[in-house]
């Protein structure tokens, strides 16, 4: 089974992605969360009760209260040891240019897209790491 | 008839007879006597004469001396001479002796010499000594007389005769009395003729001297490059030199005996001038001048002339002489840049730059009237006594200028360029700005003597660069805004696309009727937002363009239009008021709107109140609501575009932006004060006809 965390605000690509997710592979694993503190929060409490990170992050980078960016930034050491073999893709509506070239100094991210996801995509991906 | 004569009348006649015969051999004893005077005295003048002739010869006073020391003997029939001659301004003393003398025996000179002194001589001729001495060694008679040359030249001579001859004296005394007296006359003027020569030879030596040295004078005058003009008394030329001829064109002879400013002023000479140079002339002083003068061709020049009367020793003026220059170049020279400097101070008085000079071993301050007009301050007034300029200088500028002072007098640095604040007293004390310039002058001691500077009033220049980096920081922000503005409309406008895009791969893959559904309606929800959101862009582009409108409406109808079911609603006054009408609808719209999107979730007890109150002048309105609330740190942000400070609910980010617009507009007052988890309560005073506020 293959873990999924999507962090979006947009209640619409909420229903999206993980429909799309389902589509793409039988047995996956999907949470939710609709700002990156809620994120921040759901990661602790998978740390507490000791059980297996996710294997991908799919992170919006435009939201109210904190950017994907800020997210990414806010993690602790203990967050960070605990994803440490989450692969994070950034999802952004509209491509801007000085988003992506601050999303490469992150070692973190994997990948840059842009919404929506795609089966197509989501196959490839979950296929280069099998 | 014969006559008889009586013996006793022959006796008598013989004794007539005898008588007669012994007068007539007394008479030719006498008549003998006096030939052989006669033969004697001309004998003594022949001798006189032959002195005299002797004399003449001879140049030197000490040969002179010897010589009346010989005739002496022989005039005076004397046996002893004694001349003493003493030039008391050279100290010169010559005795001479003559005649006879016995070796190892006082002579009567001894004896002489020595009454002299005790005596005391006086002036004239006298016996000193006649008769025998005390002594009984020697008897003498003698004459002597001191001859007095002028002041201080003395001669004293003297004759004596000796002892065995003394007694014969007597007898021809007088006679040598006489012609000791005329011989002391004839040394005295010959004398007097010998000193007045050697005198004249002496000044014409003098004059042979003065002579060579007129030479070289005249060769220097001749030579030199100044004119030289020498005149008599009266200023008619007597000689001129080589250079004046060839600066005024005219030859010596020419001009010989004219009146220098009879051929060299001319109608352009200044009258001043020529009054100056007359009066100086008059009153026989030394005058300096330069005047305008006109050569032989007809050229003019500037002639610097120095005149000087010339005295004599007993202090008669005899004559003029003048130096001239012909100093035209300079004076061009000197017009010239006296042109330049009025040319100078034109060009700064149009450029409106001041220019001042400060003197710093003096303390003497100048302005130009530039600087004087700037600082409010009269020409005539004192700048050293007031300290208008140190006093203008805004306090925060100050220190700078010290420095920059003390740079300058150190000498660590030549120029200083500094702009500084003026504080003008004399206008109200408004600022100006002012670009200086101050460069310092030194003297040969390394000593700071000068500063000269510029300033310039640079006020409305800094005024409009002030305004342009306004500008061009509201054109950056504007920009940015810009940038930032159509990357959120992008991001904005895409969202509900992409969705929409997503969605309809899922219905394309859907197999289930319900799920199809779903996306159906999510569809629509995307295209609504999408619908949303240009119209809070077409809402907030028009409040940029649309001028403001006025309608006379009632802000409770518009309030209860708004909410459907409006349940409650306080209002004191009368809520109309006049203002645009669209805005204010806008604005409540927003306010309301987020009211109710911001609520608090899983609230039951959701509120919004709105309050109004119509103040006249202007009129309040609060939106308050008891939703989820701002924090602090977002109270700041959610006045900029796309700022979204909650998560809750879909936003596009333009709400509170373009309240904060519409207020701006209508010239009013948006405040926001919010606790996070209690509520947030907006209020807005706008002016009431704001057209006419």
């Amino acid at each position: 089974m293959i873990r999924f965390l999507l962090i979006d605000d947009d209640d619409i690509i909420s229903v999206i992605h993980p429909a799309t997710i389902q589509r793409a592979i039988s047995d996956s694993d999907i949470e939710i969360t609709p700002s990156g503190t809620e994120a921040l929060e759901l990661i602790d409490v998978l740390i507490k009760n000791n059980e297996t990170p996710p294997d991908f992050i799919f992170l919006d980078i435009n939201m109210p209260e904190i950017s994907g960016f800020e997210f990414l930034d806010r993690l602790t050491e203990e967050e960070k040891i605990f994803l440490k073999d989450s692969q994070i893709i950034m999802l952004s509506s509209s491509v801007n240019h000085q988003n992506i070239e601050r999303a490469k100094s992150y070692p973190m991210i994997r990948d840059f897209v842009s919404k929506p996801l795609t089966v197509e995509y989501i196959r490839g991906l979950v296929g280069n790491t099998n | 008839m014969p006559h008889t004569l009586s013996p006793e009348e022959l006796y008598q006649k013989y004794l007539d007879l005898q008588l007669r015969v012994t007068r007539f051999s007394s008479i030719e004893q006498e008549l003998i006597n006096t030939r052989d005077q006669l033969d004697h005295e001309l004998v003594m003048h022949k001798r006189l004469l032959e002195f005299n002739a002797e004399a003449l010869k001879l140049s030197s006073e000490k040969d002179f001396i010897h010589l009346v020391a010989e005739s002496l003997i022989d005039v005076c029939e004397s046996q002893i001479a004694y001349v003493s001659f003493i030039n008391k301004r050279n100290t010169e003393r010559f005795l001479v002796l003559e005649g006879v003398r016995k070796k190892d025996e006082p002579t009567v000179i001894d004896e002489l010499e020595h009454s002299m002194a005790a005596n005391s001589i006086q002036k004239g001729v006298e016996i000193v000594h006649l008769g025998e001495e005390s002594n009984g060694i020697i008897t003498s008679c003698m004459y002597s007389s001191i001859i007095h040359i002028n002041a201080h030249m003395n001669i004293v001579i003297a004759t004596a005769v000796s002892k065995e001859k003394a007694p014969l004296y007597p007898a021809i005394k007088d006679r040598s009395k006489i012609l000791f007296s005329l011989f002391a006359q004839q040394v005295e003027s010959i004398l007097s003729n010998i000193i007045i020569a050697q005198q004249n030879r002496e000044q014409m030596s003098t004059i042979a001297n003065a002579q060579i040295e007129l030479k070289k004078l005249s060769l220097i005058a001749t030579k030199a490059k100044s004119g030289v003009i020498i005149s008599d008394s009266m200023g008619r030329i007597e000689w001129v030199n080589n250079s004046f001829e060839q600066t005024t064109g005219f030859k010596l002879e020419e001009v010989i005996g004219k009146k220098p400013k009879e051929f060299l002023q001319s109608d352009l000479t200044s009258k001043e001038d020529k009054e100056k140079m007359a009066s100086a002339l008059a009153a026989k002083k030394s005058v300096e001048l330069t005047v305008l003068n006109k050569s032989k061709s007809g050229q003019h020049y500037y002639n610097q002339l120095v005149i000087t009367p010339v005295f004599d020793e007993e202090g008669n003026h005899i004559n003029f002489i003048a130096l001239q220059k012909d100093i035209t170049a300079e004076e061009n020279y000197k017009k010239e840049l006296i042109q330049i400097n009025s040319r100078f101070e034109l060009i700064t008085n149009g450029a409106n730059i001041g220019m001042w000079e400060w003197d710093c071993v003096k303390n003497i301050t100048v302005w130009n009237s530039v600087l004087h007009k700037f600082y409010g301050i009269k020409e005539e007034e004192d700048l050293n006594r007031n300290t208008v300029w140190y006093d203008s200088i805004h306090p925060d500028d100050k220190e700078d200028m010290e420095e920059n002072m003390s740079l300058l007098s150190s000498g660590k640095k030549h120029v200083i360029e500094q702009n500084y604040r003026v504080i003008r007293q004399r206008f109200n004390n408004d600022i100006r700005y002012v670009k200086s310039l101050s460069q310092g002058i030194w003297d040969e001691g390394k000593k700071l003597v000068r500063i000269v500077g510029s300033s310039i009033d640079i006020t409305e220049e800094k005024e409009y660069e002030s305004r342009l980096i306004d500008k061009n920081t509201e054109l950056e922000k504007i920009n940015k805004e810009l940038d930032q503005f159509i990357y959120s409309i992008s991001h904005d406008l895409r969202s509900p696309l992409l969705s929409i895009k997503g969605l309809l791969t899922l219905i394309e893959t859907s197999v289930d009727e319900s799920e199809s559904k779903l996306y159906h309606e999510l569809i629509g929800k995307s295209v609504g937002r999408l619908d949303n959101t240009i119209l809070e862009i077409l809402a907030y582009s028009r409040n940029a363009r649309v001028d403001i409108q006025r309608d006379a409406f009632n802000l409770k109808e518009i309030v209860e239009q708004l909410f459907e079911d409006l349940s409650f609603m306080a209002a004191e006054g009368e809520p109309i008021i006049v203002s645009d009408r669209t805005r204010i609808e806008t604005l409540l719209k927003n306010l309301i709107s987020n009211a109710i999107k911001y609520r608090k979730k899983n609230a039951t007890d959701s509120l919004v109140h709105v309050k109004m109150k119509n103040e006249g002048a202007s009129f309040m309105i609060e939106v308050i609501d008891n939703g989820e609330g701002i924090s602090e740190r977002n109270q700041k942000k959610v006045f900029d575009m796309f700022y979204r400070a909650s998560s809750s609910s879909q936003g596009t980010g333009l709400g509170l932006a373009m309240c904060q617009e519409i207020v701006k507009k209508l010239k009013g007052e948006i405040k926001l004060t919010s606790q996070l988890g209690e509520g947030t309560t907006i209020t807005l005073i706008l002016p009431n006809n704001p057209l006419s506020a």
